[in-house]
């Protein structure tokens, strides 16, 4: 495996180099420090909160709200908000505002359904789209809510079980459309999230008509022990120009050899689902995804190592981190989380040490998102 | 605030006073005084833990609850042909729910084994249960295990009873009594079907299975313990208040109608503590002979810190629980510290029980989502 010093020499040569100085050696003309949206434990609990660089070049919490059970996705809202779902099978949303003035807004799932840890925000604002599971039948939906409230307008099916992320499509000719991963994993949602069954994975994509919920259409690939989880798009999706769409993935073949050796990323381009292969053991877990140009970066926390693929698939290389899972997009690389420590990839060059947390003991979870303010991929 | 208003925290009586007399029955300051340096403690096999567990843990319970849930159907049809005012022949399918409920929830608090593979939890205590579908069940009028089938989880299940013996009770002759009688049935037949599966699983010759299966019940256990601790502190314990705060109203406590809150907290706590902590003192069963809780499993691994760290946040969540379920309806302060106590617990569990028994956790980030 290479070390992060040994990644860095590489790293320059695609254009994401490890860039990890202190914050007092930013290079001259660096805007504010950058602020993530993170969610984490530790003794205290569960937290979401702002993850800053301090001038010690730790990454501190800036602002922080207990949350009752792990959070999982988060999103930075329009008008400066921010939303964490509970972890699946989850129970609530929250609503925070980290700048203050308005009390946390709490949403709970109505009687019978689950949250599945992601939201997605409609461009306007206005609406918001939640992953949920219907805990009598197990079949996942689309919960349409109301940005505002966050009470719920509107349920469609995913067409599969287990969604869980899901990402707006402008590029859809017949109008916006929702992706949803589809995991495909049956599950005990009332004894936690024992996992049965798996003979009967059916893990899937599905484009769903943004103002309908219509089935547009549905993809699988033809492993079906590989579970669909995490989205990316290469770029913005826009009227007539279909990206990439990146999707991190979750193995679960009973055989320890083949689940090691299982590809994290699929790639789909409007048409074609396929998955991409690494030569190293990535341990069958992508638990992260974003983009960066010119390619993809997948936390694989199993493997403790963020992969680096470019836009094809083509393997480009890996950078040890503990516990790597999530990836926040920056204009010129990501950001990316262990369990108590940080990588900055990007351009240009300099230390490549790691961003310890502070408090010490949080152990970050599963993902992160780079706060407006600075500069970031879409 | 005070619950003493509601109805949730009614007084325990019966099998709710057993139950809560129950957790004083392994007494943890007995094992609080033990000194451990003084007992030999065998190293249990995996195989050994898990005979242990299914043949004094899980079994006797799924005979108890076989037992109670084969007097519902009895005691729901005596009401249903009681002459009015049914009165006495109500409080006794009511006195039988309690019974029933209560030994589902000493069996169920860690769902292990059938109780996963056959979704009992789902099959029989959804929640919460739906008012208008179970009317709509009512005027279906279902005969029969394969007609209840197409009744949804929401209507049937021990919540659907307490609805139909707390919140409207059925009255004798009725539609709504009948189907009250398909429910205890169903209930029941769920009830024999876990005990038969529980017969095969303390049956099992556990020394002879190989090193998967082993691994795979000692994860099952530990994972599921964890589990239930999560279940009982924020499903039935401090998501209730926290929703009712943010959305005001009262908090929609579990088991709220039959006024059996503090005694299913109870009885969940009693089967979480049993399984995790060592409560009788310096007795410790020989291999294959008697249950053997996580604490005493560590001990006999030559892992005396985290077991000593598993039993100090056991005692803490011991006291706390004790404060909520024995004596009068509790303050929602202690409410939140039974809730953080478990929680402490829980981080115990997973941070060093886990590891300390090689046991990956099934609720970790490792796992994936």
């Amino acid at each position: 495996m290479t070390s992060r010093r040994a990644a860095l020499g590489l790293l320059v040569g695609l254009g994401l180099a490890p860039w990890a100085g202190r914050a007092g050696a930013r290079p001259a003309g660096t805007a504010a420090p950058e602020r993530l949206l993170a969610t984490w434990g530790g003794d205290a609990g569960f937290e979401v909160g702002i993850l800053a660089a301090q001038a010690n070049g730790a990454l501190g919490a800036a602002q922080s709200v207990a949350v009752p059970t792990r959070a999982h996705g988060l999103l930075a809202l329009a008008d400066g908000g921010a939303l964490a779902v509970a972890r699946r099978p989850g129970d609530w949303l929250l609503r925070w505002w980290p700048q203050g003035g308005q009390p946390a807004q709490w949403q709970w799932a109505e009687p019978g359904r689950a949250f599945n840890g992601h939201a997605l925000a409609s461009p306007d604002g206005r609406t918001l789209y939640t992953t949920e599971t219907d805990l009598d039948s197990g079949a996942s939906l689309v919960g349409v809510r109301d940005a505002r409230s966050l009470a719920k307008r509107d349920e469609w099916p995913t067409f599969g079980i287990d969604a869980h992320e899901l990402l707006w499509d402008a590029s859809s000719p017949g109008g916006p459309s929702l992706v949803v991963a589809n995991g495909g994993v049956p599950t005990r949602p009332e004894t936690g999230r024992a996992k049965i069954d798996l003979d009967r994975m059916d893990a899937s994509l599905v484009r769903l008509d943004a103002a309908s919920g219509a089935l547009q259409g549905q993809w699988r690939l033809a492993d079906r022990r590989l579970s669909l989880r995490h989205l990316a798009w290469q770029g913005t999706p826009a009227a007539g120009q279909t990206p990439l769409l990146g999707i991190a993935l979750q193995a679960e073949h009973d055989d320890p050899a083949q689940k090691r050796q299982a590809p994290v990323l699929a790639l789909f381009d409007g048409a074609r689902f396929w998955p991409v292969p690494a030569p190293v053991s990535l341990a069958g877990y992508g638990g992260a995804i974003c983009a960066v140009p010119g390619g993809w970066a997948v936390g694989c926390p199993r493997a403790g190592i963020v992969a680096l693929f470019g836009v094809d698939g083509a393997w480009r290389e890996q950078v040890a981190l503990a516990h790597a899972c999530a990836v926040a997009a920056l204009d010129e690389g990501c950001w990316a989380g262990g369990d108590n420590e940080a990588l900055r990839l990007g351009h240009g060059a300099g230390g490549a040490q790691p961003r310890t947390m502070r408090p010490a003991g949080i152990r970050l979870d599963n993902h992160w998102t780079l706060l407006p303010g600075a500069p970031r991929r879409a | 605030m005070k619950f003493r208003q509601l109805a949730a925290f009614g007084p325990l009586r019966g099998a709710a006073w057993a139950l809560a007399l129950g957790l004083l029955a392994g007494d943890p300051a007995a094992a609080q005084n033990t000194d451990w340096n003084q007992v030999a403690v065998p190293n249990y096999s995996p195989a050994s833990v898990l005979q242990g567990l299914h043949q004094h843990w899980t079994l006797p319970r799924a005979d108890d609850f076989a037992r109670q849930a084969q007097g519902l159907p009895v005691a729901v049809k005596a009401l249903c042909e009681a002459q009015a005012p049914a009165g006495q022949a109500l409080a006794a399918a009511r006195g039988q729910w309690q019974s029933t409920a209560h030994a589902w929830e000493r069996l169920s608090a860690v769902a292990i084994g059938p109780l996963v593979a056959r979704r009992s939890q789902r099959q029989i205590d959804f929640s919460p249960t739906r008012p208008g579908l179970i009317e709509k069940a009512i005027e279906s009028g279902p005969g029969g295990a394969q007609a209840m089938e197409r009744i949804g989880t929401p209507a049937k299940g021990l919540p659907a009873l307490e609805w139909l013996l707390w919140t409207r009770p059925a009255a004798p002759g009725s539609a709504a009594c009948r189907y009250a009688g398909e429910v205890a049935l169903d209930v029941e037949r769920e009830a024999l079907a876990l005990q038969r599966e529980f017969q095969a699983l303390a049956g099992a010759d556990w020394p002879a299975a190989g090193p998967d299966k082993l691994a795979a019940g000692v994860g099952e256990l530990v994972n599921q313990w964890v589990g239930g601790l999560e279940r009982l502190r924020w499903a039935q314990i401090e998501k209730p208040l926290r929703a009712a705060k943010s959305k005001g109203g009262a908090p929609e406590w579990p088991r709220a109608a039959s006024r059996q809150t503090a005694a299913s907290w109870a009885a969940q706590w009693e089967a979480l503590r049993s399984l995790g902590l060592a409560t009788g003192g310096a007795q410790v069963p020989l291999p294959g002979q008697g249950l053997v809780p996580l604490e005493t499993y560590l001990r006999g691994k030559g892992a005396p810190e985290v077991a000593d760290a598993l039993a100090a946040a056991g005692r803490q969540a011991d006291l706390r629980l004790q404060k909520i379920t024995r004596g009068p309806a509790p303050a929602a302060a202690a409410v939140l510290e039974a809730g953080r106590a478990l929680a402490r617990l829980k981080r115990v569990a997973e941070g060093e029980v886990a590891p300390a028994l090689d046991v990956g956790m099934g609720f970790s980030d490792a796992d994936g989502d």
